[in-house]
Formats: C-alpha cells, structure tokens, sequence
C-alpha cells in the first residue's frame, strides 16, 4: 500500500502529531524549567546568606576596561594580563575567562584563543596557562 | 590439483562480483573523505574501513561474516544490536557537553524540539512511499541527526535495515557543510543572519548541577523508551560537572566514547556486506535520509524566525539549523554563516546550546516511535 492510503493504515497522522507535540511539550516544559532554576538557587541562598552590602571603597576592575578591545592582539594583552596579577604566574583558562567576564570583556573565547594562537599565552602543563613576554 | 583449485574458488578473488567493487568504492570514497577531505574522520575512517573489511567476499559458512553466528565479527556486532554502543557513547557525550550556554538562554532549547519536525514529516513520507511502520519510524529518525540514536531505534525496530540507516545518517552528518549552508541562505534574509545574540548569563554551578536531575526526571517520564539513551547521557553530565569524580568524567569523554566509537562504526560498515545492502530499499533510506537532514534544518530555521515574530528578543534564525543534534557540526557551519555575514558576529556558543538540546530532543523522539511501535 502506497501514499496517504498507507499513512492511514499505519495511524501515521496520529503518530506524527502526537510524536510532535510530546516532543516540543516536553522541551517547553524543561525549558520553562530550567528558566526557574536561577529563581529558586538564588531565593534559597538568599535566605541562607542576607545580601551583606559591599563596601564602597572597593574600586571595581570594571574601570580599567575599554568598552571595545583595541585591535592590535599585544594591546588586547595587556588588558588580560592585568586581570590575572593576583591569580598568580600559572593560572587557568577557566580563571581568566572568569575574570574577563567579570569585568565585561567582549568575546572572552576568541580573545583567549587568539592569544594562544599567537604564542602570548602558552601552555605550563597540567592545565596551567601563563603569558610569554611580549617580543618587541 | 583438486586441492589446489578448491583454495583458488575459495578466495576473495574468485568470490568477487560486481556489488562488492561497487561496496569498496563506497568504503573507499568514505575514507577519502576522512582523510583528505576531514570530513567527520572520527566516524567517516572506521566506518569507511568497516565497508572494505565487510564486503571481502568469503565462502558462507566459515563463520566470518558479521551475519554468520559466533564469528568475531558477530560478537563485536552485538554492541550495536542490543544498543549498547549508542547507550555507552551517549555516556561520553554528556561528559562533553557543556550546558552553560543553554541554562543561560533556556528557550533555545525550543529550536532543538522543531527541529526533530523533520524526524516526523519523514515518517510520514516513508509511510507514504510503502515502508512499514517500524522502517518508517528507523528511517524518519535520521532527521534527528544523531548516528548513535538512529542505530539504537533501527537495532530496535528493524534491525534488518542498520547498515543502510546507520551509513546514511552518518554520511548526512559528514555533509552537513554541504547540505545545510544552502538551506540556511534560502531560508533567511541578509538582515536575519546579521542579527547579534548577546553574550549570555554566567551560570552558577548549582544550575549545572540541578540540571541533568531535571532534566533526566521530565525526559524519561514523558519517553521511558528513551532511557538508555538520555540515562547515562544526564548521568555522564552529572559526572562532569558535579567536580568530584574527574577521573571518572575524563574516562568517559575519552577512552570510554572513544572505544565504543571505533567499535560502533567498524562494524556497522562492516554491517554493508553487499548482498544486503544493495537493495531498492537501501536507495529508499538514502533518498528519505537527505529529505529528513533538510526538513529538520529548515524546520529549525522556521521555528525561529517564528519566534522572532512573537517575541520581543530577536534571535538569528540561523540558530534554528543547529537544533539537530548533529554535534558540533551544525552549530559549526551556523557560527562559519554567521562570520561570513559579519565577522563580529560570535553565534558558537548559542549554536552549541541549540545543539545539545537537539540531541536530547532526538533522543526523547526515539523513545516516543519506540513507544508509540512496540510490540
């Protein structure tokens, strides 16, 4: 049995309907769910921990930063390599994609990558980065 | 002499005949593609290799072939009959996966669920062209774009048809470069495909944490079916991101889905001995895989620019072909039409969330055809 014949004998529209709205039900919901995880860690931490003011002194690293990295990849360097003064010579990558986060550096990857690409930051071992000095 | 000449009529030589030349070179093409083209060599070389040691003619009854009960070929077969290579790469890849980017944007998880469209658009177009139910639904499944989940549902409903299923939803996955570009162009106009995604949220460990539970709950509630699969893939995540079993996560993402790997594509190229797979129905497979591959990308890019109508965050719609979970092809060819577009427009990890929900969806879509076709 060929063509829409054959769909009906097999219950094809009922399984392709119902195959697709499980499925995007079913994503929605986790979707929907996942959503409200952020919620529900931060009012229970919340109430664990009151919000403790921070204090105003403390300058943010915010202001060391450009709204946009300079093209020239030693420029960019240097703005990453003053993020990691206090993480030590060897630190790792998920340390500095933190930091360049923290302060909003754009497109925290790419620049990394770069960076390795051209030999800046090389690898120690172990999962250990540190930066080579830059050649003039 | 007599001797002489029962060894000569017993040798891959005499035995040979025109399917197997045709066989080798299909073997011959896939390891080509691995190796000069590096197109998905992880997959490509051993399935390719698999397709040469499986169409060596030999006399049956030997005990050589990967048909053939006891032979060693049978054994390492076994694997992908009973499902337990997919089950076990699945292991390996929620080791892999990263899910920050979709706890951080969670409605890009609804581009992985359009996408699957494709999966029963298909099953519907195979119905309609005379296969039966549970060869519909193996075929239809190659529009997920998942290699392990398309030989996990054929093992289970029509295992007569993994070779032909198996080749094309990999050969599809490899030419995603080819096949996904030119949807993705017709589908969108230049302005969509400049659209910028904002970085997204950092994300705290706990929601790492919480989410293979959720996550492992609401899927294998709604498809029990689908527990192989997405069991030991939220379990393999859990692994990775809770930081206390390192030894145990890098095993899995490494060794673990690498052994199962090799094993899986060996043998189902091997699964290619021509005198089962040269058949009108293997033409079928292949003609039905390609039209699922392309409904499932255009069905994601649609679903987004649907999105876009109702919602009043814009996201390119390019995001919507990486909804099928061929991971990280597809959201690598997003990113590359992205940059092509506007090299300062970074869509890698937004893909990636769109394709990690894509291989949950095509899994949950698995389940529910097991389901919906058992017995």
């Amino acid at each position: 049995m060929y063509g829409l014949a054959a769909i009906q004998q097999a219950n094809g529209w009922a399984m392709a309907g119902a195959g697709a709205c499980i499925v995007i039900t079913g994503l929605a919901v986790l979707s929907f769910l996942i959503s409200l995880i952020p919620r529900l860690t931060g009012f229970f931490e919340a109430k664990a921990h009151p919000p403790i003011e921070a204090p105003k002194a403390e300058a943010t690293p915010k202001s060391i930063v450009p709204e946009k990295l300079p093209e020239d990849i030693k420029a960019a360097s240097t703005i990453y390599i003053s993020l990691t003064g206090d993480l030590g010579e060897a630190f790792s990558l998920v340390d500095l994609h933190r930091k360049s986060r923290e302060v909003g550096l754009p497109h925290p990857h790419l620049s990394i990558n770069r960076f390795r690409d051209a030999g800046i930051l090389v690898s120690g071992g172990e999962g250990r980065f540190s930066w080579q000095p830059i050649s003039e | 002499m007599d001797l002489l000449l029962q060894f000569l009529t017993n040798t891959g030589y005499y035995l040979a005949d025109y399917r197997h030349f045709f066989m080798w070179g299909v073997g011959i093409l896939f390891v080509y593609l691995a190796i000069g083209k590096k197109y998905e060599p992880l997959l490509l070389l051993p399935i390719g290799f698999g397709v040469l040691v499986g169409n060596i003619p030999f006399f049956k009854g030997f005990g050589l072939g990967i048909y053939e009960p006891n032979s060693v070929l049978h054994y390492l077969y076994f694997g992908v009959t009973t499902g337990v290579y997919p089950s076990i790469v699945f292991l390996g890849l929620g080791a892999m996966t990263d899910f920050s980017s979709l706890l951080a944007r969670p409605k890009l998880m609804l581009l992985g669920a359009a996408a699957q469209m494709g999966i029963f658009f298909t099953l519907l177009s195979a119905l309609a062209l005379g296969f039966l139910p549970k060869e519909a639904a193996s075929i239809a499944i190659i529009g997920g774009a998942d290699g392990p989940t398309s030989i996990f549902l054929t093992a289970k409903l029509a295992p007569h048809l993994i070779g032909p299923i198996a080749i094309a939803a990999y050969s599809y996955m490899a030419l995603i470069p080819i096949i996904q570009p030119p949807i993705m162009k017709l589908l969108t106009t230049k302005a969509e495909r400049l659209i910028h995604m904002p970085d997204p949220r950092p994300v705290s460990r706990k929601e790492l944490l919480i989410f293979p539970v959720i996550g492992l709950f609401l899927c294998c509630f709604l498809a029990p079916a689908s527990i192989p699969l997405l069991g030991t893939f939220f379990f393999g995540n859990l692994m990775k991101v809770s930081g206390v079993v390192d030894r145990l996560a890098q095993t899995a993402r490494t060794a673990i889905i690498d052994t199962a790997t090799i094993l899986l594509g060996f043998t189902v190229g091997a699964s290619t001995q021509a005198d089962v797979f040269l058949t009108t129905k293997s033409i079928g497979i292949f003609i039905l895989g390609a039209v699922a591959f392309s409904l499932a990308t255009a069905s994601g890019i649609l679903f987004a620019k649907l999105m876009n109508l109702v919602s009043k965050e814009k996201i390119n719609p390019l995001l919507g072909a990486s909804g099928v979970s061929a991971v990280p092809g597809s959201a690598r060819e997003v990113h590359a039409m992205g940059q092509k577009e506007d090299p300062s427009n970074y869509l890698l990890m937004h893909a990636m969330a769109c394709n990690s929900s894509g291989v949950i969806g095509s899994a949950i879509c698995a389940g529910i055809l097991w389901s919906f076709l058992v017995g």
